[in-house]
């Protein structure tokens, strides 16, 4: 039977939490690296891809460890319904129902992306940008349930782990100032256009020579 | 072919001398009545009369693609999916004004040619499509729709939208995506023709000359039409003379007339020393073509064709290199901006040629402008960028003694002197709905 | 009859990632502006696989493989 309550369930829980944040931070940094085209020397851009996807991946494989120790802990009363619906849970309801949220974007983008080519490009690039919410969301859940943030250096890993993803945004926007952090410039267009139309001139009516004449007009 | 009199005069802007707006009463009295089947009422027969007809008259389109309209409205009434006609008042060439002067003259002979496009096809609803910055056009329409509503006649309905005026908003699929309430953008096409739907009925679209050319022909026959062409095939065709002429405006010509009697009646400033035919995404000629008919049989072997009935005629006032240079930056503001290689080529070789104009040969611009012309061409959804590489690549070979010049940096006298072209500002930004 | 694959690419969806020259360089090079320029649009079959696996990494979805259908040759 499983050990419902036993330190190490809960520094499981605790560990895999902070391990998860760290991997969020990765991928979010690996996803801005993706879309501003960054690599291609030693380190191929597809390579950037395909590692972001990877890290991707087991970050939510440490997210499910995270979910999993902590439903089955008794320590703490947390339901498996509470774990995808926000302030279901008894302990700690609005922190945990922060955690909650952040799983579901998150399970959300996972989905859409390991389905890719069977949805359309629009609703599966929406719901990826949702990533800039989950990830803040993730961050206060660790913050603020934070039994750990008694210890400076879990402070200042939360801060390290915002502050990394800030500066790559910033630096997305503000050195590829284009919408999708592309490279690729499309110039947006808003207001109509200003050229008039003038009717050149009035119609003559038919060609003026009658037919079989051959005497060339000069210019 | 003996000199047809006919009763009536067969063409296009047939009562419009003078400046003379038709209106229904006028077009009747000049074109004579035309009568239709209901629609829905259309059978075989009458069908197949009117694909002859058009066979006969050797109708091609008149947007630019020069396609034989009877094999393509063949081709179209046999789709079984319901139908819509889109009549192409576009225009988006700056330099082509004759499907504006049509809209404005004679706008009922364009409706009338609708409305047979409509009964062949079994299509309930006919869309005219004008730009939204082209107000003469828009309000002659407009009135033409209203004189017509009351007459009570169970036709299609007709209606008048307005793009916006974007020089590739007048391509098919663009349209068509507009009208199906999109961007104004052409779409990736790789099997030509691909059918275009709006909403559920697939989109027939036809240039406004060429429906308004149908419109005559319905009440004529095709040999009629036909026979007064210079050939006796292909009747008239309506042409914008443009550039360095002292009376830049809209003609109808006989198909067959030689191009330099079509450009005289424009009156150019000096010898023309190249012509560009067809649009700005079309063709340079040089003096040599004058000869030429105007026909695609008399323009193919010179590399050009009729297109959309553009000339733009250059003389010696102007420097060929110069204005190609500042064709092609128009044509780059242009761009619907969905593909790469037109996005950032056509810019780039804008640039070349500014630097060839300006009799700056660093860095071999030449090897630079080739290389981009071979790098632009066939890699974009639509053929717009192909369009300005073969204006490109034509007006190098028309203008090559100025081009060698130039690359010395000797640059013609002509160089900085004002455009003669008409390259309304489009500098700002934009709208694509 | 050898089946031959076509590749398809939509300039309108691709947005100049260019993983597909980086998987693929013997079919695809890139343009001065980091746009690929597709070699030949027929794909010989030694190099299927990797064609594939450009089109499947294409972060835009602007590739394609289409196999026209091939002269049957009535072997059943």
């Amino acid at each position: 039977m499983i050990a419902t309550s036993t330190s190490l369930l809960w520094y499981t829980t605790r560990a895999s939490g902070i391990v998860s944040l760290v991997l969020l931070t990765a991928v979010m940094v690996g996803g801005i690296l993706t879309a501003t085209r960054v690599g291609g020397g030693a380190i191929p851009r597809f390579a950037v891809a395909e590692v972001h996807r990877r890290i991707a991946l087991i970050t939510m494989v440490f997210i499910a460890l995270h979910v999993t120790t902590t439903l089955v802990d008794s320590y703490v009363n947390v339901s498996p319904l509470a774990a995808v619906v926000p302030f279901a849970s008894q302990y700690k309801p609005l922190k945990v129902a922060l955690g909650a949220v952040a799983l579901d974007l998150l399970l959300a983008i996972t989905i859409t992306s390991l389905v890719k080519h069977r949805i359309s490009h629009a609703l599966w690039r929406t719901i990826h940008w949702i990533s800039y919410l989950a990830f803040p969301i993730a961050v206060l859940h660790e913050m603020l349930i934070g039994t750990d943030d008694r210890f400076t250096w879990m402070l200042l890993l939360s801060i390290g782990c915002v502050g990394v993803v800030a500066v790559a945004l910033a630096w997305r926007f503000w050195a590829h100032p284009r919408p999708d952090g592309a490279l690729t410039a499309v110039p947006s267009r808003t207001a109509p256009p200003k050229r008039s139309r003038a009717i050149v001139s009035r119609p003559t009516g038919p060609a003026p020579r009658p037919r079989g004449s051959s005497k060339a007009k000069r210019p | 072919m003996s000199a047809v009199t006919p009763a009536r005069s067969i063409r296009l802007l047939a009562g419009t001398q003078s400046g003379r707006r038709l209106d229904l009463a006028g077009h009747l009295a000049t074109h004579g009545p035309l009568d239709l089947p209901e629609p829905g009422r259309a059978d075989g027969s009458w069908v197949e009369d009117l694909l002859r007809q058009i066979d006969l008259a050797g109708l091609t389109g008149r947007g630019g693609g020069g396609f034989p309209t009877a094999i393509k409205l063949g081709g179209a009434t046999q789709v079984r999916a319901r139908q819509t006609v889109v009549v192409d008042l576009m225009e988006g060439e700056p330099a082509a004004q004759k499907d504006s002067v049509l809209a404005a003259y004679a706008p009922h002979l364009i409706v009338d040619g609708a409305e047979v496009l409509a009964v062949a096809l079994g299509a309930a609803e006919v869309k005219i499509a004008v730009a939204s910055d082209n107000p003469a056009a828009v309000r002659s329409i407009e009135e033409a729709l209203a004189e017509r509503a009351p007459r009570g006649r169970r036709g299609p309905q007709v209606t008048l939208v307005t793009p916006p005026g974007r020089y590739v908003a007048g391509e098919e699929s663009a349209l068509v995506a507009w009208l199906d309430g999109e961007e104004a953008r052409p779409s990736y096409r790789p099997h030509k023709p691909a059918t275009l739907t709006i909403g559920r009925r697939q989109a027939y679209v036809e240039n406004a000359e060429t429906t308004a050319a149908i419109a005559l022909i319905a009440r004529h026959g095709g040999t009629s039409v036909a026979a007064q062409a210079r050939g006796g095939r292909g009747g008239t065709a309506l042409v914008s003379i443009s550039g360095g002429v002292s009376q830049p405006g809209v003609q109808e010509v006989e198909v067959g007339t030689p191009l330099g009697e079509i450009v005289a009646l424009a009156a150019p400033v000096g010898a023309p020393t190249g012509i560009l035919l067809g649009g700005y995404g079309g063709t340079f000629v040089g003096p040599e073509a004058l000869t030429a008919p105007w026909s695609a049989d008399g323009l193919r072997p010179l590399g050009g064709a009729p297109g959309a009935g553009v000339i733009v005629v250059l003389g010696p006032e102007s420097c060929g290199v110069a204005e190609m240079a500042r064709i092609v930056g128009w044509m780059a503001r242009e761009s619907a901006g969905q593909c790469g290689p037109c996005v950032f080529g056509l810019p780039a070789l804008a640039e070349d040629l500014a630097l060839v104009a300006a009799g700056r040969n660093k860095g071999h611009i030449d090897v630079r402008l080739h290389g981009h012309l071979d790098a632009i061409a066939g890699r974009g959804a639509c053929a717009h960028p192909d369009g300005v590489v073969r204006m490109v690549r034509t007006g190098l070979s028309v203008f090559r003694k100025d081009v060698a010049a130039h690359l010395e940096g000797r640059r013609c006298a002509c160089a900085t002197a004002p455009s003669v072209l008409a390259l309304p500002d489009n500098s700002g930004v934009l709208t694509w709905r | 009859m050898a089946v031959t694959h076509e590749l398809q690419l939509n300039p309108v969806a691709c947005d100049g990632y260019g993983h597909c020259a980086e998987i693929a360089p013997e079919l695809f090079s890139l343009d001065e502006w980091g746009y690929p320029i597709l070699r030949s649009s027929s794909v010989p079959p030694a190099l299927v696989p990797i064609a594939q696996l450009a089109v499947k990494q294409c972060p835009r979805r602007a590739l394609r493989m289409v196999t026209p259908v091939d002269v049957p040759s009535r072997r059943r």
